[in-house]
């Protein structure tokens, strides 16, 4: 049994909708229904499906604007679409998949065949999710280097490639181990150099102190300090 | 003169259901509101002069014929799909009396299996 999965059964059809749906949960699936392309991509733009079944004559928007519209979408074009057609319709469907149409499900129904079909489906669009999944991880991995460049790197922005259990979860995890190594060495490079500034400053203001007080002007003023004392307290003319 | 319905046909219908009787009676039922519908707007095409809106119903008609094994409805419904994407309007304009004729032949029938299946429920 393939893994469940979210079916949107587009066909103007209530027969052919309710056999599909019957058929369909079934085997697991959730399974929306639309009766005509624009309800279609009404519902398309609202929630996500991981296939569409779908009929090609139809009232409003047919099969043919419908698929188009879909595989003309960057947010859909990646879904899989599989065409209802009747047996005696094999030029309608070379024309659907030339357009983007993933396979199609021949008219009368066959559970089998019905399985089959979205089963395949199913594990492509699965199989396109992880890699999408992927990229968007190894993308957080080269982000996060530029913001150790940078300075502005959080450890928690890997947290989720981290935790994964293939390699690039070994690369991140080895990643935020040595990101941490660096920040703290800078970080205790940052602190000497606090020090080393407070010395340097402390030296400076003792050598400044020595240039003053062993200055002549320096002398001069203190003698003449201590006179004025004498004038003041002759008692203290000592101190 | 072969059954309207083909018994095999149906067979493939109900296995669709996993032998749910009640769920194969509304199948039935939506195969009769369909074609109901479908044979409908193929009159109003006819009467409107409306050649252009032969095809749809035609191609519908004949898919849910299809569905549950009739096949002279089915037969019917594609010869007017072939004369109308053809251009061959006049005779696809002659077809659907026999259309009709053989669509109230096919209800009979599908009500009748309905009625086996689960009675008058």
């Amino acid at each position: 049994m393939p893994d469940s999965g979210r079916v949107l059964v587009v066909d103007d059809g209530a027969m052919n909708r309710r056999v599909l749906r019957a058929a369909l949960e079934t085997d697991g699936h959730a399974v929306s229904e639309a009766a005509n392309g624009r309800q279609a991509l009404d519902l398309l733009a609202s929630e996500p499906f991981d296939v569409v079944l779908l009929d090609l004559v139809m009232p409003e928007m047919d099969g043919y604007e419908t698929l188009t519209a879909i595989k003309s979408d960057d947010a859909l074009r990646h879904l899989p679409v599989i065409i209802i057609s009747g047996v005696d319709e094999l030029d309608s469907v070379v024309r659907c998949i030339e357009i983007g149409a993933t396979d199609y499900l021949p008219k009368p129904f066959n559970a089998s065949v019905l399985h089959a079909r979205l089963g395949a489906s199913l594990a492509g669009k699965r199989l396109r999710d992880l890699e999408l999944e992927y990229l968007e991880q190894v993308e957080h991995v080269i982000g996060a280097a530029g913001a150790l460049e940078s300075g502005g790197y959080e450890p928690a922005s890997l947290a989720a490639v981290a935790a994964r259990d293939d390699a690039l979860g070994l690369l991140a995890r080895t990643f935020v181990r040595m990101a941490g190594e660096v920040q703290a060495r800078e970080s205790r490079l940052r602190q000497e150099v606090a020090e080393l500034r407070i010395e340097i400053d402390q030296a400076k203001q003792a050598q400044r102190v020595e240039e003053i007080t062993s200055s002549d002007y320096f002398r001069d003023l203190r003698s003449r300090a201590s006179e004025l004392r004498q004038l003041v307290d002759p008692e203290d003319a000592g101190g | 003169m072969p059954e309207p319905l083909d018994a095999e046909a149906l067979d493939a219908l109900l296995a669709l259901t996993g032998g749910d009787a009640g769920l194969y009676a509304e199948l039935l039922d939506a195969f009769l509101g369909d074609a109901t519908l479908y044979m409908a707007e193929l009159e109003a095409a006819i009467g409107s002069g409306a050649d252009d809106e032969l095809l749809r119903p035609a191609h519908s008609l004949k898919s849910n014929a299809m569905s549950i094994g009739a096949t002279r409805l089915t037969d019917l419904c594609r010869d007017l799909e072939a004369d109308a994407r053809s251009g061959a309007v006049p005779a696809a304009r002659g077809r659907v009396g026999a259309i009709r004729t053989e669509l109230d032949v096919v209800i009979g029938a599908v009500r009748t299996a309905r009625r086996e299946a689960v009675g008058d429920a």
